[in-house]
């Protein structure tokens, strides 16, 4: 395979301009998720080590294989809800290695609001048992939760994808063969409780662990029954009376201890034998990120650049490289594993969009998970592109990703607007895991456009009403707009609604692709098959 | 000769009478208790028969079982070894009636010299010195003025003991009565007989030993002296041939001495008589071991002689291969006792299993040992499990010699003290030869280990980490790609 | 997690920092590079830091034997235990797993127990089953009476606080 030829001049006052800016933001990024990981009011983390318990990191580290890497996910969940009172939607999920073991782990962040679950958090929960669920990932959850949170109860409670939603993925995982340990810290309290109880094994810690459906306030409240945690639901009780609980931890080192010996039990699972070589670093250096993508969302830039900032050995077998250009396809290797790239690189066409649908069948026929890197404002509009068929173009392009049966990832470099959002594995379309970029924009259309569309529509109102056009009024519509849009189309909005598997730093792209890919291997690649494609 | 001996005894010495049994076309039985099923002398031997009994020291002690297994598998002999039947009297009264050889003395010199009253008076009367003392069961009434009278410092010892029991050291008057009263219920719980004695106390003094022994006709013959003043717990750890740094002079007077006290006794095969020297050059008789000595392969290399082999021939009637005017000492030997213990921690036996033995190899250079790999070491019996030997040009190369043996060396899963014999092979007072008992407590501030220096530790602490399944897992049962990512985080 | 030596009463941390292309062992905060070199059965060799080091090793029931140039390290994993290991070490209590009969009472009220010593033999079901201490200790009491009958999750047995078996003991035994 050729090594990408780069054509980046990193002398240049442009390069220069975009490094200081994406490194700004990439620093922001960093600031936002350690204030996210870590800044909590003294008497919270006082509180907890009076208790003898650690913070939901430590126990995190400890859990973890030494010197392996973790896959943190959506770090920033919730970032931007509840006032900030739930900083990473109060709990921990992602992928690290325990035991020698691929795992998915979950922790509750008992510093916040005593560990509760609020709407966001919910979703978080679910959402890595979904992946776990996609990847047949192991799960070790670490509980220290008081349940949901009581004051938003008809967001955390009643809906499909809510908390019951969390014990149902529980019970497929099991059913599946896909193994769960909960190493209980602190109380798990009402649902909390069913998270050890649907785990294939759980540790309670002795002293500070309980599981219970009413803790001792609901008990009295209830019937009157005055009684401790320890005696309702400590670890003598589970785990010689009622067998809730398989192990009792003297403490939580211990817990770790015992936890990290079981999953030491786990069998291996086989992997789907993916087309793997030995991995090379990339060519050219990926801190050059910084200096390709552009500080303006209206910008354009060589999709080349960064997939050679990306890929091993910066190699890349491109597919019709001089057909439908604006959609760069071919294959690399990220760590080693073979991928089929989509990358865009300008307006979907009709020629891009078939080339696309094209390359992805060629990606299912040779068993090849699909990686795309978005920067897409949409698919070509106009007349003649109606007539030439764009509307059922791009939709063979979305039959074609979203029938694959090869794993699909999605990286938002940039920007993601209209329906190539779509074509390029959106968030609904079940790709394994999906990350963007802290300046990456994501909505139905950028904001100028918005705007601009809205002042039309306006002016079409007050025209058909007799009216006079007013200009300041006219610009209020567009200022509102584009103001509203900005803050919805970041980012960070998004990551903390959840609309992606988290934020990354452009240079950690290459890492986080590595382990989730290796992570997809996991499950079994499903029958490959197509619905009707409008030829 | 003897066609058919029984060894009675167990670990390296049992091994090393049988060596050179099977040298002379001697076959061996083996006594052994069931803890030691497995080990050398039981391997080694052509028959083993299991002793019965819960209490392992007791089943070598039974002295019906060991005199009934002989009998029923022919053995002519019984060599006893040193430690449990040793030095007793009815047992080597007992197998002699059975009509078995018992090698070693007469039943009669051994009850002489087995009481330490006895001897010492028996010493005395054949002009030969002994320290001034006076005896409890003379007259009790008056025994401690009469021990005041010897002057300060005194030793308080039990009359029936040995091995540091019942020992105590009173330097002030005001101290005796206590030291009296601690020393006999010591005698009294470790021997069942209270009686003590005082004598003078040699500070400084250098234990000298003397090897004899007699052909069986009455003529006894000295196999040089030894030097064993290293001790720790009144027991030695390291002993050498011959002893440094004495002159001719009193080298002789100390090995007429023994020979006339053995000659006296009629002693017959090999027996050592022990002195204290003081820092004077006065000597005195301490006591009479009457049986090989733990140390006597010491005076084996200096000698070119097999020792057992000797007691051998007196024992069945065909005398010493050697006469007096043959010995003639060569080069300079030194033993040390390998035991399962912890010197930092005061000597604590220690207990384990011998999961590594790697012996050193090279010239001169003598392991006796009585342990095999997967041996467990249990508080059931001595502490000792072996002893390295090596033998030089001088003393200097000696020292040399055995300082590589010892790092060469390895016998790992039960603490031991080779690396504090090693210390004090390097330490300058041991090369200068300036020895004395009191040497392991006056150097044990430079007896101490140093402090690792830090990369050895470093390496020690790797080559641990990844003797361990579970960290051999951690380091290396790590998937890719994640294992080449190292600890990244996002 | 964290690997625990320790030797001479010292704790040694032991991290790993990356394992390609070699090992990398972080002692007090300070990376080494080891690369293990094959050696004979119940040897060692290491490349540490590019120095070579060879000795023996075992691996004892709890301490790790080496010995290098000279030296015997003795090291025990902070770490050792885990799930099975942890049966018991807290209890202070002896209770039966079923009902049955005293046949036989081995140990006495003051009497320094070591764990795995059989405490009481019982009769339940026709099968005669040795009753052991979970750990090392000091019986405080004996709660039931040879013959007696008891029920299942009967107190047998209690523990006082728990105490180090004294070196004197173990030098009593030797002696």
């Amino acid at each position: 395979m050729s090594r990408i030829v780069s054509t980046v001049k990193p002398e240049s006052d442009e390069f220069r301009r975009r490094y200081r800016h994406n490194r700004w933001m990439a620093q922001d990024l960093k600031r936002m998720q350690e204030a996210a990981r870590s800044a909590r009011p003294k008497r919270d983390i006082e509180r907890l080590a009076k208790q003898g318990k650690m913070l939901p990191r430590e126990r995190l580290e400890k859990l973890l294989d030494p010197g392996t890497p973790f896959l943190e996910l959506s770090s920033l969940a919730g970032n931007m809800a509840y006032e900030g009172e739930a900083p990473s939607a109060s709990c921990i999920t992602g992928i690290g290695i325990v035991s020698g073991q691929e795992v998915m782990i979950h922790a509750d962040d008992a510093t916040i609001k005593g560990g509760a679950w609020y709407p966001l958090t919910v979703k978080k929960i679910v959402r890595a048992l979904d992946i776990a669920l996609e990847n047949r990932l192991p799960v070790v959850h670490l509980c220290d939760s008081a349940g949901g949170f009581l004051q938003m109860q008809s967001d955390v409670f009643p809906d499909k994808y809510m908390a019951g939603r969390i014990f149902r993925n529980q019970s497929l995982l099991s059913k599946m063969g896909v193994k769960q340990l909960a190493l209980v810290f602190g109380h798990c309290t009402a649902g909390g409780a069913y998270i050890p109880a649907l785990s294939d094994y759980n540790v309670i810690t002795r002293g500070t662990g309980a599981v219970f459906l009413g803790g001792p306030p609901l008990v009295k409240a209830a019937t009157g029954e005055v009684v401790t945690a320890e005696a309702l639901g400590g670890a003598d009780l589970h785990t010689r009376t009622s067998g809730t609980c398989d192990y009792a931890a003297e403490d939580e080192d211990d817990a770790i201890r015992i936890g990290r010996e079981i999953v030491a039990q786990w069998e291996r699972p086989k992997k789907w034998a993916i087309d793997r070589e030995e991995a090379e670093p990339p060519f050219y250096d990926p801190d050059e990120l910084y200096g390709i993508i552009p500080d303006d969302i209206k910008k354009a830039y060589d999709a080349r650049e960064v997939i050679a900032r990306m890929v091993d050995g910066s190699r890349f077998h491109e597919f019709q490289p001089n057909y439908g250009t604006t959609l760069v396809c071919g294959y690399a290797r990220i760590w080693g594993f073979r991928v089929g790239i989509l990358a865009n690189n300008g307006v979907l066409f009709n020629d891009s969009a078939l080339k696309g649908a094209h390359f992805i069948e060629l990606c299912n026929q040779n068993n090849t998970p699909l990686l795309f890197l978005q920067n897409i404002t949409g698919y070509m509009v106009g007349r003649d592109y109606e007539a030439a068929g764009i509307t059922k173009d791009g939709a063979k392009m979305i039959m074609a990703m979203t029938c694959s049966h090869v794993p699909k990832f999605t990286v938002m470099c940039h920007a993601s607007f209209g329906a190539g959002n779509y074509g390029m594995c959106g968030r609904a379309f079940d790709g394994r895991f999906l990350f963007a970029w802290p300046n990456h924009q994501i909505g139905v259309m950028g904001g100028e456009q918005a705007a601009n569309t809205l002042a039309e529509v306006k002016i079409r109102q007050l025209e058909r009403n007799g009216e006079a056009v007013d200009q300041a009024v006219i610009d209020a519509v567009k200022q509102d707009t584009l103001k509203a849009y900005t803050s919805q189309l970041s980012a960070y909005h998004s990551t903390s609604e959840l609309w992606d598997d988290g934020l990354l730093d452009p240079v950690d792209t290459r890492n986080a692709l590595g382990i989730a890919i290796s992570a997809s291997l996991n499950a079994p690649l499903g029958a490959p098959g197509y619905g009707v494609l409008r030829l | 000769m003897f066609s058919k001996v029984l060894v009675a005894n167990r670990g390296e010495i049992a091994a090393r009478i049988m060596r050179t049994a099977k040298e002379m076309g001697i076959a061996t039985v083996a006594v052994y208790h069931h803890l030691d099923r497995g080990a050398p002398h039981v391997r080694m031997a052509d028959e083993a028969v299991e002793l019965d009994g819960d209490v392992p020291t007791k089943a070598y002690l039974d002295q019906e079982q060991i005199i009934g297994i002989c009998a029923r598998l022919g053995a002519e002999a019984i060599h006893p070894g040193y430690g449990f039947l040793s030095e007793n009297a009815e047992f080597a009264e007992r197998v002699t009636k059975a009509g078995i050889v018992f090698v070693g003395p007469d039943a009669g010199a051994m009850h002489l010299m087995g009481d330490k009253v006895r001897s010492r008076n028996f010493a005395a009367e054949h002009g030969v010195p002994v320290a001034p003392s006076v005896l409890q069961g003379d007259d009790p009434e008056n025994f401690l003025a009469r021990a005041k009278a010897i002057g300060f410092p005194l030793l308080i010892k039990a009359s029936a003991g040995g091995g540091g029991k019942g020992m105590k050291i009173v330097r002030e008057a005001a101290d005796l009565v206590e030291a009296v009263r601690t020393a006999s219920s010591e005698a009294e719980r470790y021997f069942g007989d209270g009686l003590v004695y005082a004598e003078k106390l040699v500070e400084r003094g250098r234990h000298i030993e003397v090897q004899v022994i007699g052909d069986g006709t009455g003529r006894v013959l000295h196999l040089c002296e030894r030097e064993c003043s290293i001790q720790r717990r009144y027991q030695k750890i390291v002993e050498e041939a011959p002893a440094p740094n004495l002159s001719d002079d009193l080298c002789h007077r100390i090995r007429a001495a023994a020979v006339q006290l053995a000659s006296a006794a009629k002693y017959r095969n090999a027996g050592t008589i022990e002195f204290i020297l003081g820092a004077d050059r006065e000597f005195y008789f301490l006591e009479m071991n009457t049986r090989l000595q733990v140390e006597h392969p010491v005076t084996e290399m200096i000698l070119g002689l097999d020792l057992v082999a000797e007691q051998f021939r007196v024992a069945a009637g065909e005398g010493l291969s050697f006469r007096q005017e043959d010995i003639k000492p060569s080069g300079h030997a030194i033993e040390v006792r390998i035991c399962a213990e912890e010197p930092e921690k005061d000597f604590r036996p220690a207990i384990g299993r011998v999961g590594l033995l790697r012996l050193p190899a090279g010239e001169q250079v003598r392991f006796d040992g009585g342990i095999a790999e997967g041996q467990a070491v249990t508080p059931a019996f001595d502490s000792m499990l072996a002893k390295l030997i090596v033998h030089s040009g001088t003393r200097a190369e000696a020292i040399a010699r055995m300082k590589a043996a010892l790092a060469d060396l390895a016998l790992l899963g039960v603490p031991t003290n080779i690396d504090y014999l090693a210390r004090v092979m390097a330490h300058p007072a041991f090369a200068a030869a300036r020895i004395d008992t009191g040497f392991l407590s006056e150097h044990a501030g430079t007896l101490n280990p140093d402090d690792a220096v830090a990369e050895l530790e470093r390496a020690a602490c790797a080559a641990a980490a990844l003797a361990q399944s579970d960290f051999r897992r951690l380091a290396f049962d790590v998937p890719e790609p994640h294992a080449a990512m190292g600890g990244w985080r996002n | 997690m964290t690997t625990q030596l320790k030797l001479d009463g010292r704790t040694i941390r032991l991290d790993i920092a990356g394992r390609k292309p070699a090992l990398r062992l972080v002692f007090d905060s300070v990376e080494h590079e080891v690369i293990e070199l094959p050696a004979e059965d119940g040897a060692f060799e290491l490349k540490l830091d590019g120095r070579v080091y060879r000795g023996w090793r075992y691996a004892g029931e709890r301490e790790i034997y080496v010995r290098l140039d000279g030296r015997t390290f003795v090291m025990s994993l902070a770490e050792a235990g885990g799930a099975s290991e942890t049966k018991g070490r807290h209890a202070n209590a002896v209770r039966s797993e079923m009902p049955g009969t005293v046949i036989g009472i081995h140990c006495a009220r003051g009497d320094e127990v070591r764990a795995g010593d059989t405490l009481i033999t019982i009769e339940s079901m026709k099968l005669q089953i040795g009753v052991a201490a979970p750990r090392d200790g000091v019986i405080e009491d004996i709660h039931v009476a040879a013959n007696a009958t008891f029920e299942r999750d009967a107190l047998l047995v209690s523990f006082a606080a728990l105490a180090e078996l004294a070196d004197a003991d173990l030098m009593e035994k030797r002696a």
